[in-house]
């Protein structure tokens, strides 16, 4: 809603600038602000849904009264003279729904008068065009009281007038233009053969007022606010009118509002006016209750204490009927004004209070500290370790929509449960919760590589998402692709692609740092976003908790890619596994170190060789690496050589070449005699 | 006898002061003191003197010896020294050459404020709560006070997996189920991904909020003022002029908007919050006459885009590195 300063100004009789008015009631609740490029003097109110009192000039103005601005004036009632008696008959069939509903017959209107310039100027800087006199009216008479009015040809009404529900089906053209289908839900303004309008959303186009209009019925109602609620939406309709209706007009202003609108017209365009004819079933109108304000909850909620006499004279500005009463404990009886809706309870009483006092008037304290302290390290700090890990290694995070495009969800294997659609996605490219983070991953890798970038490494944390037959399931992952140069190209430095083995030792890094590296094992796998030959599951205690792989070679040149990206992902839970490091024993004797080659088998994996030398458990072999593998010319075919270092330390003693000798002689007949393998000298 | 000695005493001395570098001054050692050595071998003729001769040429030659070795020794050094003075002198680096290394990578600018977040109120008694991002109706919205028709819950606002089912519009659900399992007094904060229906320069569909929740006997509005008002000064570590403005939230009353006075002299809205509303309490099944609280919601994305001077929010989510490597 737009409103000029000026017009505020005139109807409670002042002289607020712009901006003094825009600051008291931004801070009474009213969020404002003025339009610049209007010489500053029309301003732009952002109403909450609860006020719907302040979509009005006058609801503005009571906001004024109440920050005890300006006084409350009287308000001195007019009405129109009557001049003949006809009335347009009206059946309400569901008086639930409209509990007030006013009309009146105005005839022989001069058509060809036009809205004087003063409320064709308010109504534009309003942001409303002029259409035609009795439009503009009901526009003014909207914009200063808060009632929709509306106008009908009375040419076209065939009465008696019914408001009642719509049947399946039925449909409607509307002023606007548009046609709408309906159903029983919506509130129908009809006469005998035709639907005149959607109640308090939109009239029909048939019985519309044009510039030849002559007599009308001008109808001024207050419809339920639940009837009208969510009505807008489903239709896709929202008219100043329905904003209005849908958060609720105050109930005690049909007949004042259609006497303003009859005595600016007969003004302006002449008319002769028949009686209101006013329909009310008392049994629905809304009445304020009364509500029990105590003096102590008051305290109790905001933690200060407002003198009795400040507390009685904000709720009297708010025009609220105050009296004192004692029913074992200080207070008030309260009673709310027909069109605050939103005040029903203490709660709301208390924040009236609140925000008129003025939320700056209210001190600040520290309150009692709890008596336990709460240790929750673990969460940061398994955040700060994998990002620091992973940072250091070059890794930068994204965060990508949860949702993406079922080609990208397909790309994942198919797990147990199928996928979570969205029923009403913004785009097929954002329509079902992702299953996996690295597709996000290529995107971004394709991103970049657009941008020029050409060694890159991404890490995403972030949930993915199953849906089984009786429960959603959504767990957190970690997942990271790399792709381009091991070393960032510059000076000394070779530059070798990086491979599914950088990559691997990425993970083990993190795994050291949580100390469950020894409890990680690898197992080829089949997965459809990876190459079969390179990559493998990751088990830790006979659990899966991820993969890790290089990507499938198809996908690799669809997305026509010169290298072979590598991605791993892993179940964020693992960063609880964390296992304190315990201290050893330093151990100051020399180890010994022994190398040996060994001729094996393509298809034997090197750590079946490693995992047989330690189940040994030979207490001085220390550690055993592997410094060399090579596979090619100058070695049979489909075997490969590798270079094992075998580092020997006793805790207890120096060891001797011959207790060493004699270790590897164990190691050599073991390993020989459980694998076809040859030794090289 | 005794002038040869003192020929090969002189020669000696003057080989070791003429050797020019540690390669010849050894080659000396080894020809006079080595195990063939010129002195070494007048040692072994010894035997062959008489035995009044023997002690005293003995005596000599081992002067002898000491002598040259004492040189030697102290000629080592000098060379020694001469060899790292040379060293130091000819042998130098380019140094404006760039070191090598690999660049690190980043935390998203969203992760690390969240981070931040996190941390400071971690500080200051909260305990951290995560919950689903697809919620149901109840969570999300009915046990929040946002009644049947909120414009909140229209399809324009929410994404819907069916009539139950969305993802989470809002943080506050945590706060309802972590009341749920631990019940109260409770002091939780939750943050997390978001989800609401619109995409433009100011919105993505998808955005991150943190929301903080204390409910306990005699919490008051002057304990949430002063909650925010440390919170924002240490996040911005100094003194932040702030105002609390009259709000409306379904789940609040009072509730209030908190604005901080930017350098410009303009008030920018930060965060919502409020006094928890007593409906929410008794959806809780807890009584308001006992126990009060308040609540308070910030966007990551905004205090993100306000502390980096960031003007499109999208820029989050396109995870271009030029962007992300921005905030090392």
């Amino acid at each position: 809603m737009k409103l000029s300063t000026n017009w505020i100004n005139e109807h409670c009789g002042s002289k607020f600038t712009s901006s003094e008015l825009v600051n008291q009631l931004t801070m009474s609740g009213v969020e404002c602000e003025i339009i610049k490029q209007k010489n500053n003097k029309i301003i732009k109110f952002d109403i909450t849904p609860n006020r719907a009192d302040c979509f009005s000039v006058r609801g503005i103005v009571n906001e004024l009264i109440a920050m005890g601005l300006i006084k409350q004036r009287k308000r001195v009632s007019q009405s129109a003279k009557v001049e003949h008696d006809s009335i347009l008959k009206t059946k309400i069939i569901t008086p639930k729904d409209c509990p007030v509903f006013a009309t009146r017959i105005i005839k022989n209107i001069n058509s060809s008068a036009r809205t004087p310039k003063d409320i064709k100027d308010k109504l534009k800087e309003s942001g409303y065009k002029s259409i035609n006199i009795i439009v503009d009216l009901t526009n003014y008479v909207m914009l200063t009281l808060g009632q929709p009015l509306h106008a009908y040809d009375l040419k076209y009404i065939n009465s008696p007038m019914v408001v009642r529900k719509a049947k399946k089906k039925e449909s409607i053209a509307l002023l606007d233009g548009s046609i709408k289908i309906l159903n029983e839900n919506y509130l129908m303004i009809a006469d005998q053969n035709n639907l005149l309008g959607i109640a308090g959303i939109m009239g029909g186009l048939n019985s519309s007022i044009t510039d030849k209009t002559k007599n009308i019925a001008i109808e001024s109602a207050y419809f339920n606010p639940e009837t009208i609620m969510g009505c807008p939406r489903e239709l896709n309709l929202h008219s100043e009118a329905s904003l209005r209706f849908e958060r609720g007009v105050d109930p005690t202003i049909q007949v004042e509002a259609i006497e303003m609108f009859t005595l600016l017209l007969n003004k302006i365009a002449g008319g002769e006016n028949g009686p209101i004819n006013t329909q009310i079933a008392q049994k629905h109108t809304p009445k304020n209750k009364t509500i029990n304000l105590r003096k102590n909850k008051i305290k109790n909620i905001l933690g200060i204490t407002i003198p009795n006499a400040k507390i009685v004279s904000i709720l009297k500005n708010l025009k609220m009927n105050v009296k004192e009463n004692d029913f074992g404990y200080q207070g008030w009886s309260v009673i709310a004004p027909s069109y605050r809706f939103d005040i029903n309870d203490e709660c709301d009483l208390i924040e009236e209070i609140a925000r008129i006092y003025g939320y700056d008037n209210i001190t600040e304290s520290i309150e009692n500290e709890p008596s336990t302290f709460i240790n929750e390290s673990n969460r940061l700090k398994n955040k700060k370790d994998l990002y620091n890990i992973m940072n250091a290694l070059g890794y930068s995070e994204v965060i990508n929509y949860s949702f993406v495009s079922p080609v990208m969800n397909d790309l994942n294997q198919s797990k147990i449960g199928h996928s979570m659609d969205l029923q009403n996605p913004l785009s097929i490219e954002m329509s079902v919760m992702r299953n996996s983070l690295l597709p996000g991953l290529i995107n971004n890798l394709m991103h970049n590589l657009k941008r020029q970038h050409k060694n890159i490494r991404l890490l995403e944390i972030g949930k993915v998402f199953t849906g089984t037959k009786n429960k959603i399931i959504e767990s957190e992952k970690i997942s990271a692709l790399i792709y381009g140069l091991r070393n960032q190209e510059q000076w000394g430095y070779s530059s070798n692609s990086v491979d599914y083995y950088d990559m691997k030792g990425h993970l083990d890094i993190l795994f050291e740092s949580l100390n469950i590296y020894k409890s990680i094992t690898y197992k080829k796998t089949k997965h459809k976003m990876l190459h079969p030959g390179k990559s493998a599951q990751i088990v830790f205690n006979n659990k899966i908790i991820g993969h890790i792989g290089c990507l499938n070679p198809e996908i690799v040149l669809d997305l026509n890619l010169k290298n072979e990206p590598i991605v791993f992902e892993i179940d964020y839970s693992i960063l609880n596994n964390r296992i304190a490091h315990n201290f050893k024993e330093l151990n100051y004797f020399p180890s010994s170190r022994r190398d040996i080659s060994i001729l094996l088998p393509l298809d034997i994996e090197i750590n079946t060789i490693i995992r047989s030398i330690n189940s040994l458990n030979i207490n001085e072999l220390s550690d055993v690496l592997v410094f060399d593998i090579y596979e090619g010319k100058s070695i049979q075919s489909k075997k490969k050589s590798i270079s094992l270092g075998l580092i020997f330390q006793s805790k207890s003693r120096t060891l001797t070449d011959e207790q060493i000798d004699e270790f590897m002689t164990n190691i050599n007949q073991h390993i020989q005699s459980n694998f076809e393998i040859t030794i090289r000298k | 006898m005794s002038d040869s000695l003192s020929d090969l005493s002189l020669k000696s001395i003057q080989e070791v002061s003429d050797s020019s570098n540690l390669k010849e001054l050894e080659l000396v050692r080894v020809k006079y003191l080595g195990k063939n050595g010129l002195i070494t071998k007048e040692l072994k003729l010894l035997g062959k003197l008489t035995p009044s001769e023997r002690p005293l040429v003995g005596k000599r030659i081992n002067l002898i010896k000491e002598e040259v070795q004492k040189l030697i020794d102290a000629r080592k050094i000098e060379l020694t020294d001469i060899n790292i003075q040379e060293e130091i002198s000819t042998s130098s680096i380019d140094i404006s050459l760039n070191g090598r290394k690999n660049s690190r990578g980043n935390i998203h600018p969203i992760s690390s404020i969240l981070y931040e977040i996190e941390s400071i109120f971690l500080n200051s008694g909260f305990r951290v709560e995560d919950g689903p991002e697809i919620e149901d109706e109840y969570h999300n919205f009915t046990a929040l006070n946002i009644t049947e028709n909120h414009p909140a819950r229209a399809m324009h606002d929410t994404f819907y997996f069916n009539s139950n089912y969305l993802l989470r519009t809002h943080t506050s659900p945590i706060q309802i189920r972590s009341m749920e399992s631990h019940g109260v007094p409770i002091k939780v904060i939750a943050p997390g991904k978001v989800y609401r229906r619109d995409s433009d320069i100011t919105h993505t569909p998808m955005f991150h909020q943190i929301e903080g929740l204390v409910i306990d006997k005699n919490i008051n509005f002057t304990h949430l003022k002063s909650m925010l008002h440390r919170f924002i000064n240490t996040f911005y570590n100094k003194d932040m002029k702030l105002r609390f403005r009259p709000s409306y939230f379904p789940f609040t009353e009072p509730s209030a908007e908190v604005d901080i006075l930017s350098k410009d002299g303009s008030w920018l809205e930060i965060l919502g919050c409020g006094m928890v509303h007593p409906k929410v309490l008794e959806n809780l099944k807890i009584d308001p006459e006992v126990y009060t609280g308040y609540a308070f919601g910030m966007g990551v994305e905004r205090l993100a885009m306000l502390r980096h001077e960031i003007k499109d929010i999208r820029l989050f989510y396109e995870n271009d590195l030029n962007f992300l490597n921005q905030f090392k």
